[in-house]
């Protein structure tokens, strides 16, 4: 058969091709512990743990414009919460999860404030002092934190199953855990991209003036999407604790950061599987060009590939194998809906600010042919 | 009473006051021309009406008073914008263009219906409902800036330069389809065009705006006839 191949949009083989591709998701998630060895399980979970935060990082800075440079905060945010809760108060991990997933939303918030007015470099600065802050504060609330010397012992042991015995059984859990995480965080940006906020945010990212005469609310809809991004990130972070047991505050360094932003943009800034498939290489790149040389050579080849990368895939590794993806398959759009026939046409109420009468289709009138045609 | 109502509107981007002391009235279903040069502040005046900037003076649409409302809340009272330069979303697609357009309703029905609506309307813009905005010529753009601000079913559409970047033959439909919209809707529209010989074709009454300064109220027939008028904007 010739190249590509053409589907309709909404037809039965359209659909199967989507259906397929989450079935195919579904079906590496779950057959990954069976074919991978327990530790090279444990780095999945790693880089799923950053793929989440590279998640929270696109929502603000892919989807809604708005840069920053002060993620690893929010990250620490969540896993000095979590491990807190867990270590001192024995909270059940899931729990601590959420409530340093609040917390995250409310600095996002707060963070969010100044950032309304804010663009391009000085909100990248204002966010940059949030993430230099962060680890100065563990620091100095060490009595709360263990300081440099670290916060110890944080777990969310595997429930008491045969299937999740032993210490291959707590890897393949948290393993699990960190794959939900990254489902739920996916669903929360599915569901709030697809409908009207997210046309919101990508007319206040695209064209902020005409947004707000459309009636968006700038204040709410930029303040709440630095909150939930946040928030993102503090999910992250709290799975981390967990997943590492330790935490300094080396490990939530304006590197961090740096990293989720070369994330977002190597696997396509604005996309949904960009993050994910981001967060993922720069979590394996360091350790594959580790293992190839060490020493600084490793820190070079590391770099360079990166900027390789960023060369040849513009617009990030979806973009591409989108490119790649039309070759093979056309999905043609449905056509437009019937035209609209006013005979069958429902009553349109008074308070929508036009006469019923008014608001018929095109006509024609006096004024002659149809326009623009 | 009239549906928009300004006396005394001040209004500027923060150091000093570009709109000094503007006054104009919008009557329901009308057709209101705002002549003016490059700089005198059309655009300014269009801004502070939406609430994209800030204002003061005594701004009354429908009788409620709107010098302190949020722009969505004027959006929500029935005042939509075609800013100046389109104002297209490039990254949504066209049909999502319409909706977000459609941001201060809930009615899911009613939008759906306003959007084949407006396909009907601009063919053009239903072939392409798919495609990115951004890649939309700038005559398809104008037509969905317009279609886009429709979208919230407004009572008075303030246009910005509709003509802007259009050939003749795009800008003389485009007049003809505002014009259409005004009679079939009844829609009263506040328009600020550079080519004063359409607007005023299609305009009941007009201002001329100078420095920040608006003057008296005139009959399209009156400034069409004004020789200094012809001289400035007219070129003939
Ligand atoms: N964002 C802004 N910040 C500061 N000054 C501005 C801004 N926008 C416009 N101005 C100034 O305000 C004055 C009036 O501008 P405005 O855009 O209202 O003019 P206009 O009448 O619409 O002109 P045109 O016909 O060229 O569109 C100009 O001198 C302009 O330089
Ligand atoms: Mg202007």
């Amino acid at each position: 058969m010739a190249l590509p191949i053409t589907v309709h949009e909404g037809t039965m083989p359209h659909r199967g091709i989507r259906l397929g591709r989450v079935a195919l998701v579904v079906a590496v998630v779950l057959a990954l512990p069976y074919v991978v060895a327990p530790y090279r399980l444990d780095q999945v979970t790693g880089a799923l743990i950053l793929a989440i935060a590279a998640v929270g990082l696109n929502l603000l800075s892919g989807f809604g414009g708005q840069i920053s440079l002060g993620h690893a905060a929010f990250f620490g945010f969540g896993a000095y919460t979590t491990g807190i809760l867990v270590t001192d108060h024995g909270w059940y991990p899931p729990v601590a999860f959420v409530l340093g997933m609040l917390v995250c939303f409310v600095v996002g918030v707060l963070v969010g404030v100044p950032a309304l007015r804010l663009r391009g470099m000085y909100l990248a600065l204002v966010t940059l002092a949030v993430g230099v802050i962060f680890p100065s504060l563990v620091r100095r609330f060490d009595s709360l934190t263990g300081g440099s010397a670290g916060l110890f012992g944080i777990s969310f042991d595997a429930p008491d199953h045969a299937y999740f015995a032993g210490r291959a059984g707590q890897i393949l859990w948290l393993y699990y855990v960190a794959v939900v995480a990254l489902a739920v965080s996916c669903l929360l940006v599915w569901n709030i991209m697809r409908g009207r906020t997210g046309r919101a945010i990508v007319a206040l990212r695209d064209n902020e003036p005409a947004a707000i005469v459309m009636g968006v609310d700038r204040t709410v809809v930029r303040t709440v999407l630095f909150g939930i991004s946040a928030a993102i990130a503090g999910l992250a972070g709290g799975l981390f604790a967990v997943d590492t047991g330790i935490l300094t505050p080396d490990s939530f360094s304006l590197l961090f950061t740096i990293y989720l932003l070369v994330a977002m943009v190597l696997g396509g800034r604005a996309s949904f599987w960009g993050p994910i498939i981001g967060g993922f290489v720069i979590y394996y790149l360091p350790l594959w060009t580790g293992e190839l040389t060490d020493g600084p050579a490793a820190g070079v080849l590391f770099g360079i590939l990166i900027i390789v990368m960023v060369f040849t895939l513009r617009e990030g590794v979806v973009g591409g194998l989108g490119r790649l993806g039309a070759r093979v398959l056309v999905v043609e759009p449905r056509r437009p809906t019937p035209r609209f026939d006013l005979s069958e046409a429902p009553p349109v109420s008074a308070d929508q600010g036009i006469e019923p009468a008014a608001c018929q289709p095109r006509q024609e009138t006096a004024a002659g042919a149809p326009l623009a045609d | 009473m009239s549906l928009l109502q300004i006396e005394d509107l001040h209004a500027g981007y923060g150091a000093a006051d570009i709109v000094h002391g503007v006054d104009l009235t919008v009557d329901e279903g009308e057709v209101v021309v705002l002549l003016g040069a490059n700089g005198a502040g059309k655009t300014t005046t269009m801004r502070a009406i939406s609430g994209l900037i800030a204002r003061h003076g005594s701004l009354r649409f429908d009788g409620t008073d709107i010098s302190r409302a949020a722009p969505d809340e004027i959006v929500r009272l029935g005042l939509a914008q075609v800013p100046q330069g389109r104002g297209t979303i490039a990254d949504l697609t066209v049909e999502e263009n319409l909706r977000a357009g459609a941001h201060v309703r809930r009615d899911k029905q009613g939008i759906a219906e306003d959007i084949t609506r407006w396909f009907d309307t601009y063919p053009r813009l239903a072939e392409r409902r798919k495609q990115q905005a951004g890649l939309l010529s700038g005559g398809e753009q104008q037509m969905l800036a317009i279609s886009r601000a429709m979208m919230s079913r407004p009572r008075l559409l303030l246009c910005d330069e509709p003509s802007l970047g259009l050939s003749p033959k795009l800008t003389q439909e485009m007049f003809a389809s505002l014009s259409r919209i005004n009679h079939e809707m009844r829609m009263a529209i506040l328009l600020v065009e550079q080519n004063a010989t359409l607007a005023l074709g299609i305009a009941d009454r007009g201002y001329l705006i100078e420095v920040g300064h608006v003057g008296a109220s005139r009959s399209a027939a009156d400034l069409a006839g004004d020789d200094a008028i012809r001289a400035a904007y007219l070129g003939y």
